[in-house]
């Protein structure tokens, strides 16, 4: 494409004394034919003196003034072609920043009602411009419909008011696309204030448009992730809140009994004191100081249990005898729930599993029936069914209500109200984790009054490379298998 | 250890921690006070529906059954319950939450035992 043709008037010597001058808008033009035709009447008048004049001093001053005039038309000409370039070297710049800007600029005659349009703002309407009439009319009538009414109201406007006006409106091309354009127009006035011309520009803002409408987008999108993201922080504050207040009121029952016990033998002095309550309030203390200790490893197991940490050292295991240790270990808890255990077992259930992880899962199924199944005989069943061991633990408590049964696994979660029973209420959400990194299931069944039935089921996991070994008795044989 | 007159009425013990319930019995003798305990609300209510007559109730808040806030609705709905003094003895840790219950006094565990016995002493009252 000749984008380049015509050359600027800053490049030649002439050019740039000349031009500048010729540009000036007050220049009168009809001063300068004056000139012109006065320098030729001169150049005239000079030709016919010479005709006046003998022989050779005609020659002489004919031939010099045909040079002076020569010389004379060839600047005027040479600056006229400078200029000429110079204009057209204007006007290409002029198309191309507004190719370039997606900016067309048109100019509406009133009085005569001709507009006229520039080459980009065909290129914008996707019009061609030997066969569009340009006229006001014409232009309308390619602005969208839904916009038209409002278009033609704001010109009108600006035509009473006298004022410059600018707005937005769609258009919709030959093809049938639709472009967003952003126009703005002012009216040029005669001496006597009417209108006499208008002209304006209207821009190509489609992409714009839809950038915005994209960032706007995107913007409302994060606001939401935001909310929701604040709500889950906010939850997931309250309910360490929550459990903070619960721990904090688990440590504070034996601290109290504790001091209360010191205190008062310090009172009373060693003297004062029989054998028999000294023994009675030491056995306290101790208790009290063991159940302190419990409570803050509990504590700390949340952390350690976490589902990112959890990794299981898999040995082979009879779940059997793990339940048999708990059972011998939590003696003390048993009798004074007032509890009674009745453990149901056809042999060893061995699987290849965490042995610490399943002591948890088990002492924890157990605290909860003593806890809330006090003072009623508790359940429990181990058994192998087709590659899958499977315990129940029984109890006859308060029970939980159907729709508490699944809710109870979660983390902070308690089925009987925070009021009623103090307890962290992790343990059955650790149990869950536990039994889940094994890839086994837990769930719960149960009825309000009629006590909860727990249900774990592990598959016996994979055995090692050299087959399963006889279920080891201490800790250390894990060794083996590493 | 200050003493006061054997022939008083009780003061009735509510804690569903059975070591609790001890050492707030081996505390309260020792300064001379009868002991009666109950492991929840409704075993304290029980005991009162069928006449016994408390100088003061020590009352924990987290029980099972019958909590501390249950008890004492029911206890102030009964005219010949209401004005028993109530001392509300609890680690709980919400401050507004126990406000609520209207008790004579609120003791937070833990606590030394000067503090526990004065609270007492001051709240018990010794009928007729």
């Amino acid at each position: 494409m000749d984008t380049q043709s015509g050359k600027s008037y800053h490049q030649t010597w002439l050019g740039r004394w000349l031009v500048p001058k010729l540009l000036k808008r007050d220049i009168s033009w009809m001063g300068v034919r004056l000139c012109a035709i006065a320098a030729g009447l001169g150049l005239l008048f000079a030709f016919l003196l010479s005709l006046a004049l003998p022989g050779e001093g005609r020659q002489v001053y004919l031939a010099s003034s045909a040079l002076v005039s020569a010389a004379v038309m060839a600047i005027v000409f040479w600056g006229l072609s400078t200029l000429i370039e110079h204009l057209r070297w204007n006007r290409t710049q002029l198309e191309e920043s507004q190719r370039l800007a997606h900016l067309g600029s048109w100019e509406w005659d009133i009085v005569r009602n001709v507009v006229t349009w520039s080459a980009e703002l065909y290129r914008i309407y996707g019009l061609d411009p030997n066969r569009f009439g340009a006229s006001y009319e014409a232009f309308l009538d390619r602005v969208h419909e839904d916009d038209r009414e409002r278009i033609h109201s704001v010109i009108s406007a600006s035509m009473q008011g006298l004022q410059p006006f600018e707005f937005h409106h769609r258009i919709v091309t030959p093809r049938g696309t639709v472009r967003i354009l952003h126009g703005r127009g002012q009216l040029v006035l005669d001496r006597r204030n009417r209108p006499m011309r208008m002209m304006g520009t209207a821009q190509d803002v489609t992409e714009q448009q839809e950038a915005k409408r994209l960032i706007a987008e995107a913007r409302d999108a994060l606001e939401q992730r935001v909310a929701e993201r604040t709500a889950e922080l906010s939850a997931a504050l309250r309910t360490r809140d929550e459990f903070l207040s619960i721990a904090a009121h688990e440590l504070r029952t034996p601290l109290s009994t504790l001091q209360l016990q010191i205190e008062l033998l310090l009172a009373k002095g060693m003297a004062a004191t029989s054998t028999l309550e000294l023994e009675q309030a030491v056995s306290i203390i101790s208790r009290q100081v063991q159940h302190l200790a419990a409570r803050v490893d509990g504590l700390l197991e949340l952390s350690r249990f976490s589902p990112d940490l959890m990794q299981l050292k898999r040995e082979a295991v009879d779940l059997a005898g793990v339940v048999d240790d708990v059972l011998v270990r939590s003696a003390a808890p048993i009798e004074r729930a007032h509890c009674t255990v009745e453990l149901d077992v056809d042999g060893p259930v061995v699987g290849y599993w965490d042995r610490s992880g399943l002591e948890h899962v088990v002492t924890n199924l157990l605290s909860n029936a003593l806890k809330y199944g006090a003072g009623e005989p508790i359940d429990i069943r181990v058994e192998m069914q087709s590659d899958v061991a499977r315990l129940v633990v029984r109890d006859r408590g308060i029970g939980i209500a159907e729709q508490d049964l699944d809710r109870i696994f979660e983390r902070f979660e308690r089925a009987a109200s925070v009021r009623h029973y103090s307890g962290y209420g992790v343990g059955l959400y650790l149990v869950r984790q536990l039994v889940e990194a094994h890839g086994g299931t837990v769930f719960a069944s149960s009825a309000p009054g009629q006590g909860a039935t727990f249900v774990v089921e592990l598959p016996t996991g994979e055995t090692p490379a050299d087959g399963m070994t006889e279920p080891a008795s201490t800790r250390g044989s894990h060794d083996e298998h590493e | 250890m200050t003493n006061t007159s054997d022939d008083g009425p009780p003061i009735l013990v509510v804690d569903d921690d059975e070591d609790t319930r001890k050492t707030l019995r081996m505390v309260l003798e020792a300064a001379g006070y009868e002991v009666c305990e109950a492991r929840d609300g409704a075993r304290a209510l029980e005991s009162l529906r069928e006449g016994m007559r408390p100088g003061l109730i020590l009352l924990d808040l987290m029980m099972p059954v019958v909590n501390g806030w249950e008890f004492r609705e029911q206890q102030l709905a009964d005219p010949a319950l209401a004005d028993i003094p109530v001392v509300v003895l609890s680690a709980y840790g919400d401050v507004q939450r126990t406000e609520t219950i209207r008790a004579d006094a609120y003791l937070g565990k833990p606590l030394p035992l000067n503090t526990l016995l004065s609270a007492v002493r001051c709240h018990f009252r010794r009928r007729r």
